[in-house]
């Protein structure tokens, strides 16, 4: 690697006897008066072009770095936005969409009407119920836009198919429906802080006169706690064309079929509901269903914090 | 050229001064023609002149001086149509493995002029890329690192080059000698 570079002492002697050309004197003068010239116009824009020099050879170092930077920030970005899109549309379809609409109307009065309240829940409970409240009411209030032909297709049975909740949100002669949303949430808010929550047994949530005399408690009475209930539809049915809402309108009967089964139900069911659920069968010492249901909720709502008189 | 960059115009004379033979020198050896190479001169240096704001100290000043100097050497080639430094006659084996060492230096001035004169019509005989690689060497004093460098080349084939230039200018030196000796 090291060895000498290639070299002829008597080619060196007869090259320096041979080169003897110079640059006309006249030539030189001229390069010699440039760089002087060069010289005293300053260094000023040379120094500015070499700065910019500097700054092209910075960004062109720095473009491609800077550019798979950018492209994994967006691509992250992106995942991480559709990720939570995807968990709040999963909720939106889990929690309300397939409710007993029965059950949830009758719900507020007989909360109001409660003689016997039942355990309070936990105050983290209420918190986190307010917050999905808040977090998905625009979502709320689109899905309730879109349910309206459902609503109306359905005005006519006995039974109310729609919480109060969304009633309310049906009026269009009112304000909009954010506006019928946030006074919603604040009702409940009111309701929820007044008066212990109490749940009735489920029978009577699914009784002809209560659920006949729902419509007319849901104006007056506080809603009911499980207020995700009210959202007719998922939040993908509502780019769905018209012809869609006819689909979308049977949707109830379709629900009270599921219903009839157990999963279905546990479905339908909200944690709030559940745990009074289990509270009853803890109380009428009904061990081995208490503990088959509580496992199911565990199961179910895995990161729900159970309420102190339901830990084992 | 540090100083001359920062403002100093004796610095570029002390330079130009210094370096003016060995480029003019290293142009005319490849144009053969003084009047143009009086103009590529002059073009190399107005080039050394324009870029001494970007000048950084990476390299050796002569072998950034002879990197302007090929590369204007190469635009004119270009221009001209000649691709006079495709070398495609560096063959693998070595050719100074088989030449003899050099005859000893010749004592009178009439034999040095002798030589030199014979050593320029071998080096103007010899293929560009060798040729340009020997007055590298000899007129920039540059190692085979550097010319590969001024060339843009790889230093084996900087080196092959120098080599195979070395072998034929030997060659035309001793071939008198040789010469004079057949006879007797």
């Amino acid at each position: 690697m090291n060895e000498p570079d290639p070299r002829d002492p008597r080619l060196d002697v007869a090259y320096r006897d041979a080169a003897t050309d110079e640059p006309p004197a006249a030539i030189d003068e001229r390069i010699r008066a440039a760089a002087r010239r060069a010289v005293a116009a300053g260094p000023q824009p040379l120094e500015a072009r070499a700065r910019a020099e500097v700054q092209r050879s910075w960004i062109a170092r720095w473009r491609v770095p800077m550019s798979i930077a950018a492209t994994v920030v967006v691509a992250v970005t992106l995942s991480y936005m559709v990720e939570r899109e995807d968990a709040r549309l999963a909720r939106v379809d889990v929690l309300p969409s397939s409710a007993p609409p029965q059950a949830v109307a009758a719900a507020p009065a007989e909360e109001a009407k409660s003689p016997v309240p039942a355990a309070a829940p936990t105050a983290d409970l209420a918190q986190a119920e307010r917050a999905a409240k808040v977090e998905s009411a625009r979502a709320d209030a689109a899905v309730a836009e879109s349910a309206r032909p459902l609503q109306q297709s359905t005005a006519d049975q006995p039974r109310p198919t729609t919480s109060p909740a969304a009633k309310a949100l049906d009026r269009t002669d009112g304000p909009t429906a954010n506006g019928m949303l946030a006074k919603e949430a604040e009702r409940r808010q009111a309701a929820s802080d007044a008066t212990p929550p109490a749940s009735p047994p489920p029978q009577a949530r699914v009784a002809p006169a209560e659920t006949q005399a729902a419509p007319a408690a849901a104006a007056s009475a506080p809603l009911p706690a499980p207020a995700p209930m009210a959202r007719p539809a998922p939040a993908r049915d509502l780019a769905e064309p018209a012809g869609r809402d006819r689909a979308f309108a049977d949707r109830p009967g379709r629900m009270e079929r599921g219903a009839a089964s157990v999963s279905a139900e546990q479905k339908v069911r909200t944690p709030e509901e559940w745990l009074e659920e289990l509270r009853r069968l803890k109380a009428s010492g009904r061990t081995d269903e208490f503990v088959k249901e509580l496992a199911e909720f565990r199961k179910r709502f895995p990161d729900y914090k159970l309420p102190t008189d339901l830990s084992p | 050229m540090l100083g001359y960059r920062a403002g100093d115009a004796a610095a570029f004379d002390a330079l130009y001064a210094r370096h003016r033979g060995g480029v003019f020198r290293y142009l005319r050896r490849h144009t053969g023609n003084p009047a143009l190479a009086d103009e590529l001169f002059q073009d190399v240096w107005m080039r050394l002149i324009d870029a001494r704001g970007r000048y950084e100290p990476q390299a050796k000043f002569t072998t950034w001086l002879y990197t302007i100097a090929h590369n204007r050497l190469m635009d004119h080639f270009r221009a001209a149509g000649r691709v006079a430094f495709a070398s495609a006659d560096d063959p693998e084996d070595d050719p100074l493995d088989d030449l003899p060492s050099a005859d000893p230096q010749p004592e009178d001035a009439l034999a040095r002029k002798q030589a030199a004169t014979r050593l320029l019509a071998a080096l103007d005989a010899l293929p560009a890329a060798q040729r340009e690689a020997f007055v590298l060497q000899q007129e920039g004093e540059l190692s085979v690192e550097e010319i590969a460098t001024a060339t843009g080349v790889t230093r084996e084939t900087a080196k092959s080059r120098l080599r195979y230039a070395l072998a034929k200018l030997r060659a035309s030196l001793r071939a008198p000698a040789d010469a004079q000796r057949e006879p007797g």
